[in-house]
């Protein structure tokens, strides 16, 4: 058996009998990811729904009768009171309405209440939008005009985005991130027990004293790590899968049938290889950074970074999303390369050209990140550094 | 003077000297783990500096301080490392047999390293270094973390090693465990070896009724001369 293999199969070995790694780094997001993903969709919904079939005090000043009725009929308790404002600052109404002959005056604790006086004020808004309306209407009668004059056309917004966009609207550009992210947090365990845990333990010294180069070495932590790494992100992107067709197949309602999440074959392919290719580049960055490491802890310190190093990319890629059109020189910037191209994929929107810089220059990245690796892994200044 | 010895076939040569001395430091440079301004170096033929990867197929080395693998078991540790040495199948099978009933290894064989008590670990840690039958042996304190009865066979098995002509360099800081099986010795202090010969010889060099007693003789003189 080559001796990179032989450390492969230990190392793999290692990792699949580590229960508590093995739960939190595969089980964990294949179940989590789903929740995640659609919970809070679900529950501020439902939350929402809740909400607008409470009766929900609201003290008025100076409001038409009409409009009062309006809003009892809408589910409100409506009741008078001389200073609304005050009534809603002390905790006896939920909204205040007040109206002057002008203007209509609503008071709500938006700060405090968040999104449950967003929900009270949608009810009202939509009460008085409606009264609005008859008004209008009723002048315009009155006047001898036919209210359609009001709307002289009508506009339908229709979404022509191919099919395959079309299933990963809502948060496409979340995903690229958090697939990254698995690819971190699946490979960090393998890498920093086999890097600075080796060298806590005393285990490196017996390992490089056998017949065998460094390079050897490497390449099956390496491959041990991005196996594990692949996995994690195998099982997150199942996770999705899974809650995606559930979200689709249950949803009560189009908002949370759009959380629906489905790759097509193509988007699959690539997003296998775009993981393969920044998993090799992380294992390496992250191997170099193991080494430096004086022990277990340092190491996990040093690699925490590197969640760090998401965020900006992601933030790229969020803007990219709705207001930059990429050029194929953001292809080639480490980390956000893979996550835009994972992004226009998912959207339908990767070309031959996007394929081609991302992929290059993350081998490229990935192959310096091994050299760098291979480097420390050679240096007895950091070998036997502790 | 920085460090000249050397070790023949069918000796134990004893590396004596107190923690941080270097012994530690010698025996990694002998397996070309760490790299060595010496003049001259072979170990087994091989210059570890040009041909570590030969030296190291041909040396079994072992340290006190090294560890193992807390999730794999004590014969997956000798399969793995066998493997390195090209010993597979029934013959790497029949080895750990051996080295079984060398060192008593028992339980430890199919225990996870988690589970096993210090005594065991080391003993695993040992017979690896005897696994592929190496032509030189570099023990660093091998009996640190042993028990009477496995350090007995220890000792037992490097006196036997050495009647089969493997060259032995056993490094330790104690030293009646030296005297008891070394032919040669050699006092190391602050990297330096101060001292090479026999054991009568260090007795006599040193007006000492011990080895003990010549080796802290010979570090004051070392002392004094600074």
């Amino acid at each position: 058996m080559p001796p990179s293999r032989n450390v492969f199969w230990k190392e793999l070995l290692s990792f699949l009998r580590d229960r508590r790694t093995l739960f939190s780094q595969v089980l964990l997001p294949f179940f989590l990811m789903p929740f995640f993903m659609f919970a809070p969709g679900y529950l501020v919904e439902r939350l929402s729904q809740q909400t607008a079939a409470e009766v929900q005090k609201v003290a008025v000043k100076g409001i038409p009768a009409e409009l009062e009725e309006a809003l009892s009929k809408a589910g409100l308790s409506v009741f008078p009171d001389p200073d609304p404002a005050r009534a809603v600052r002390e905790g006896r109404a939920d909204a205040g309405l007040v109206y002057d002959g002008r203007r209509f005056v609503l008071y709500l604790k938006l700060a405090q209440e968040g999104m449950r006086a967003e929900v009270l004020r949608g009810r009202i808004r939509a009460v008085l939008e409606d009264y609005k309306t008859r008004l209008v209407e009723r002048r315009l009668a009155q006047a001898g005009l036919d209210p359609k004059v009001l709307e002289p056309f009508s506009v339908e917004v229709a979404d022509v985005s191919p099919p395959k966009a079309q299933g990963t609207s809502v948060f496409a550009y979340l995903v690229p991130m958090m697939l990254l992210m698995f690819i971190l947090s699946g490979a960090m365990p393998v890498v920093t027990d086999a890097t600075a845990g080796e060298k806590e333990r005393g285990t490196l010294e017996v390992l490089l004293a056998t017949p065998t180069t460094p390079r050897e070495i490497l390449l099956g932590k390496a491959a041990a790590a991005m196996v594990a790494a692949l996995l994690s992100t195998a099982s997150g992107i199942g996770g999705l899968l899974l809650g995606g067709a559930v979200a689709a197949r249950y949803a009560e309602s189009p908002e949370l049938e759009a959380f629906s999440f489905r790759l097509g074959a193509e988007a699959l392919w690539a997003t296998f290889v775009t993981g393969v290719l920044f998993a090799a580049f992380a294992v390496g960055v992250m191997i170099f950074l193991g080494m430096l490491a004086r022990s277990y802890r340092e190491a996990q310190t040093y690699m925490g970074f590197l969640y760090m190093a998401l965020v900006l990319p992601a933030v790229l890629v969020g803007m990219a999303s709705s207001f930059l059109e990429p050029t194929p020189a953001y292809y080639l910037i480490p980390v956000a390369g893979p996550m835009m191209l994972l992004d226009a994929v998912f959207r339908a929107k990767a070309d031959l050209l996007a394929y081609l810089f991302a992929w290059g220059s993350t081998l490229l990245y990935a192959a310096l990140a091994l050299g760098l690796a291979a480097w420390a892994f050679s240096r007895e200044e950091i070998v036997f550094k502790n | 003077m920085g460090i000249d010895f050397e070790v023949r076939e069918g000796e134990v040569f004893a590396l004596l000297g107190p923690n941080g001395a270097g012994k530690t430091t010698t025996l990694r440079a002998l397996v070309g783990l760490i790299r060595s301004q010496a003049e001259e170096l072979y170990v087994a033929g091989a210059d570890p500096r040009k041909d570590p990867l030969m030296v190291r197929r041909r040396v079994g080395y072992a340290t006190g301080g090294m560890g193992l693998y807390e999730r794999l078991t004590g014969r997956e540790h000798l399969v793995f490392f066998g493997r390195f040495y090209g010993l597979t199948g029934p013959e790497l099978a029949e080895r750990i047999a051996e080295l079984d009933r060398a060192f008593g290894l028992g339980e430890a064989l199919d225990r996870q390293v988690q589970a096993m008590s210090s005594g065991m670990r080391q003993k695993i840690l040992v017979a690896r270094a005897f696994l592929h039958r190496p032509q030189v042996l570099l023990l660093d304190e091998p009996t640190a973390a042993l028990d009477v009865f496995a350090r007995r066979a220890l000792l037992d098995r490097v006196l036997e090693e050495k009647r089969e002509g493997k060259a032995v360099l056993y490094s330790t800081h104690v030293l009646p465990e030296a005297e008891e099986i070394a032919d040669r010795v050699g006092f190391l202090y602050r990297g330096r070896l101060v001292f090479t010969g026999s054991i009568p010889e260090a007795k006599a060099r040193y007006r000492a009724p011990t080895l003990e007693h010549a080796f802290i003789q010979a570090v004051r003189e070392v002392e004094d001369a600074a």
